[in-house]
């Protein structure tokens, strides 16, 4: 370019609003001149920002953080400017630390540099990388088996961290990964596999666009996925109907303003998004779901009577199912009676929700934990499936299965290999790439590792991220487990609980978060990737500063600590530390679907996992989406409870100011609940019943049949909308009353929505003594 | 002005900007040059008057500014993420006329 043009300083702002937005796409394009007629280049555009809030998709890759309450509070929390540099540790025992609440602990900021437990002064003291390295290799190599280690993995950690942690782990000899996903959507996943061949949902973020009817079972949005709203908003406005399974009422559901529509919040309006609002008991999602299907099959007897065409899609049914005619048998033998009394609701309410199933060409079904944290969720998840299938709402556009995660990259860290019993395929690859003999022995999830640390036979825990002491059941139970390590190591951004019960040797390694830019030697700033609920893999560059010249990100960990224990004769730890694209291109060559994964990546809202079900392939032994043809449970908690005096359901769920274990404020501010979170939410005929009024104390009582005794102290009652005998309240504080021992059916996720508890309020003990 | 004019004059701006200094992006001359120009002043308002996405604009920000930088941040506002700007001498000085 010739001598430059002064311009000069304007005294009118601007052009119009076009010539500036037009500005803007030029200003994305990396290339010069800008000011020629060259077209948007896309694949040049600058990298996308994935908002670390939740796992909804995001049609508008990048600022999608801002106009969503989670979204702000994830940043703003990672942004925060408040440091627990080494003074802070110097200043308080770790035994001080214990009695902080998770909220208290959070408040004090990003961690700034590697510590060392030192159990002389109960306190953790500065240390270098290289020396936390070094020890951390020679304990995992002196134990006489891999087995001995647990390796924890949260679902934050990108696909490149997940992929080379799993690399080094199956390096070092062990399939033991306990990770998030198994207390939440293991029975997703292990259902749909059955069912339809494999473990994601089927649906697109673009078939809410198209769908007829969305059903949300155990499910609240408006806390846990605050954009999915936004997308029930559209469909409700254009008329599709949204019908609600959720035993409390929540109000995210039944009106959403959307601080976009500025014409909606200058009016103070709203939009109804729940056309339908159905109110089971805990645990009877299965009973409501078949209910339904036992009024399809009578719409469709009724119509086949009088001529009719079938109401079912006979032509999806024959060509692409099996078991149908054993799951109509298992349909007709269950009566009314039973459904109604196990799920909760009436005939009329079923049947209700049925019509609205009925008039639907394309649905969609969304569902969360409310239905995966029961001890019958798998077979749950198969009931729903089989309603889907009855009418071929599965692989068609507007239509599918779609649970929906909550961590923003809990999906893909599966697929990356996250997974303690991978498939042999995937094994089979990961061997092949690497040249090395990957074991193949089962290894532990959550409640396995549990089990071995607590009988002795694991004696150290690693966690690539979260808050395992909070996040698992039994709370006291794991803190001792902890304990007993010989070695616990947790990678994080801030102080939690779980680093508060140390072992033998213990470190906390301060790590980059997803907003953070993470430069390689060179200076270059690198992406991460991650995958969605809708299978939507993105890539995702850091915004801000790092939080400390210390930090280092997760995949650089643990390269570090993979390099210090298995050596890099195999892999070159530091060479794909350095560049993210390498480690990228490994995971093209091992995981299918992900070829030309550093091109595609780039590309604005990444690219698609392709998902056989979603095409009408069926990967089930049977080779076609298979009817699961059981019967309902015998009993579910709310059945056993009312066989009790005083017993009742308890489930554990978010707060609006929380994401997982991260407490953002003591507010929740949908459910009316404000400066508390000892609260337990109860129907205010239960609470009459109890003679308590609302705000008075009680205890609650664990009421496991295991023999434990376990006791949640002075929680406040809050009378809400929510179904006779069911309570609810927060975890974690509420996780000491989860049973270890309660788990799902081939999940093995804990039952964190059907607790069995009692009360013993403050004004009966002050009475009784 | 015609909006095509006025186009044309602030994307000449910026490449002049980025002659001066072949390190900045398009994005990070844009943002410099609405900053002397009195357009923005902030990372949101110029995501939003640009039509950027105001993570992308976070980013430039945050990795232009500096002791040695033509950007320094003022403050950010917490919950927004929303990051005031000014130049600093060195900003000042790529956007005047080199003789």
């Amino acid at each position: 370019m010739g001598k430059t043009v002064f311009i000069g300083k304007r005294s009118n702002a601007a052009g119009g609003w076009g010539a500036l937005k037009s500005c803007g796409k030029r200003l994305l394009e990396s290339g010069s001149p800008i000011s020629g007629a060259r077209a948007l280049m896309k694949a040049n555009q600058p990298d996308g920002f994935d908002c670390p809030g939740c796992a909804w998709g995001d049609p508008e890759h990048g600022s999608s953080f801002e106009f969503c309450e989670n979204g702000v509070k994830a940043v703003a929390w990672e942004a925060t400017d408040k440091r627990t540099p080494p003074d802070f540790f110097a200043a308080h025992t770790v035994t001080s630390l214990q009695s902080w609440s998770d909220y208290e602990l959070e408040q004090q900021g990003r961690l700034t540099h590697p510590m060392r437990y030192d159990p002389a002064t109960d306190t953790y003291v500065r240390t270098s990388w290289d020396a936390a390295f070094a020890e951390i290799g020679e304990i995992l190599n002196g134990f006489d088996t891999p087995d001995r280690a647990e390796f924890y993995t949260s679902g934050r950690a990108s696909n490149e961290a997940a992929f080379l942690y799993q690399l080094f782990v199956r390096l070092y000899g062990t399939n033991n990964f306990p990770d998030c996903s198994n207390m939440c959507h293991e029975a997703s996943g292990v259902a749909m596999k059955q069912a339809i061949g494999v473990g994601k949902g089927t649906v697109l973020l673009e078939d809410f666009e198209k769908a007829d009817a969305i059903f949300v079972i155990g499910q609240n949005p408006g806390t846990n996925h605050p954009r999915m709203l936004g997308d029930l908003r559209r469909a409700a406005q254009r008329g599709a109907k949204i019908v609600v399974f959720n035993p409390v009422r929540e109000r995210g559901l039944e009106r959403f303003a959307d601080p976009q529509d500025k014409l909606e919040m200058l009016r103070g309006g709203s939009t109804e998004i729940a056309s339908d609002y159905l109110q089971p008991r805990l645990g009877g999602d299965m009973a409501a779901v078949r209910g339904m299907a036992k009024a399809v099959f009578a719409a469709d007897d009724a119509a086949l009577a009088v001529g009719q065409p079938s109401v079912l899609d006979r032509a999806f049914l024959a060509r692409h199912t099996a078991d149908f005619q054993a799951y109509r048998a298992a349909v007709d033998a269950t009566t009314w009676a039973e459904i109604e009394d196990q799920s909760g609701l009436t005939r009329l309410e079923i049947e209700r929700a049925a019509d609205t199933y009925l008039s639907a060409e394309r649905v969609i079904c969304t569902w969360a934990m409310g239905v995966t944290q029961h001890r019958h969720s798998v077979i749950t998840i198969r009931e729903i499936a089989n309603f889907m299938m009855l009418r071929g709402n599965i692989g068609k556009p507007g239509a599918g299965l779609c649970p929906v995660r909550g961590h923003s990259n809990v999906q893909g860290d599966r697929t990356v290999g996250i997974n303690e019993k991978a498939p042999a395929a995937f094994l089979d690859a990961l061997e092949k790439e690497f040249d090395f003999k990957a074991p193949r022995k089962e290894g532990h999830n959550v409640l396995a590792a549990i089990g071995a640390m607590l009988d002795g036979s694991a004696r150290a825990f690693i966690g690539l991220g979260g808050n395992f002491a909070r996040a698992t059941p039994d709370s006291p139970i794991i803190a001792k487990a902890l304990a007993r390590q010989k070695l616990t190591v947790n990678i994080a951004t801030k102080l939690n609980h779980s680093h508060l019960m140390p072992g033998e040797v213990s470190f906390i390694l301060p790590c980059l978060g997803r907003t953070e830019i993470d430069r390689n030697s060179k200076g270059v700033s690198q992406i991460v990737t991650v995958e969605d609920s809708m299978s939507m893999v993105h890539g995702s560059g850091g915004i801000n500063k790092p939080a400390s010249p210390e930090l280092r990100s997760e995949v650089a960990i643990v390269a570090g600590i993979a390099a210090a224990t298995v050596g890099s004769a195999k892999v070159d730890w530091q060479a794909l530390a350095d560049d993210y694209d390498r480690i990228r291109d490994h995971i093209a060559n091992v995981i299918p679907g992900f070829e030309n994964y550093n091109e595609r990546v780039r590309k604005p809202r990444g690219f698609h996992l392709r998902n056989s079900a979603a095409n009408r392939e069926w990967e089930t032994p049977k080779g076609r989406a298979t009817f699961w043809t059981g019967p309902l449970p015998a009993a579910v908690e709310h059945q056993v409870a009312r066989g009790q005096d005083g017993v009742f359901v308890l489930q554990t769920f978010r707060s609006h100011d929380q994401y997982n274990t991260t407490i953002y404020g003591m507010d929740d501010r949908y459910r009316g609940v404000y400066g508390g979170r000892n609260v337990v939410f109860i129907n205010p005929a239960d609470l009459a019943e109890l003679g308590a009024e609302a705000g008075d104390r009680s205890d609650v009582i664990g009421r496991s049949s295991d023999g434990i005794s376990r006791i949640a102290s002075d929680f406040r009652f809050v009378p809400y909308d929510i179904p006779r005998g069911c309570v609810a309240g927060y975890y974690p504080e509420l996780n000491v009353l989860v049973p270890l021992s309660s788990a799902g059916d081939e999940s093995d996720t804990p039952t964190s929505k059907s607790v069995l508890v009692s009360f013993r309020t403050k004004a009966a003990t002050a009475a009784a003594a | 002005m015609a909006d095509d004019v006025w186009q044309a004059d602030f994307l000449a701006f910026v490449e002049a900007i980025r002659a001066r200094d072949t390190t900045l992006s398009p994005l990070a001359a844009g943002i410099v040059a609405a900053v002397f120009q009195g357009i923005s002043a902030d990372s949101r308002s110029f995501a939003k008057l640009f039509g950027i996405a105001h993570a992308l604009v976070l980013r430039e920000i945050n990795m232009l500014s500096g002791p040695d930088a033509p950007l320094e941040i003022i403050r950010r506002e917490t919950r927004t993420q929303r990051t005031h700007i000014k130049l600093t001498v060195k900003g000042e000085a790529l956007c005047r006329l080199i003789p």
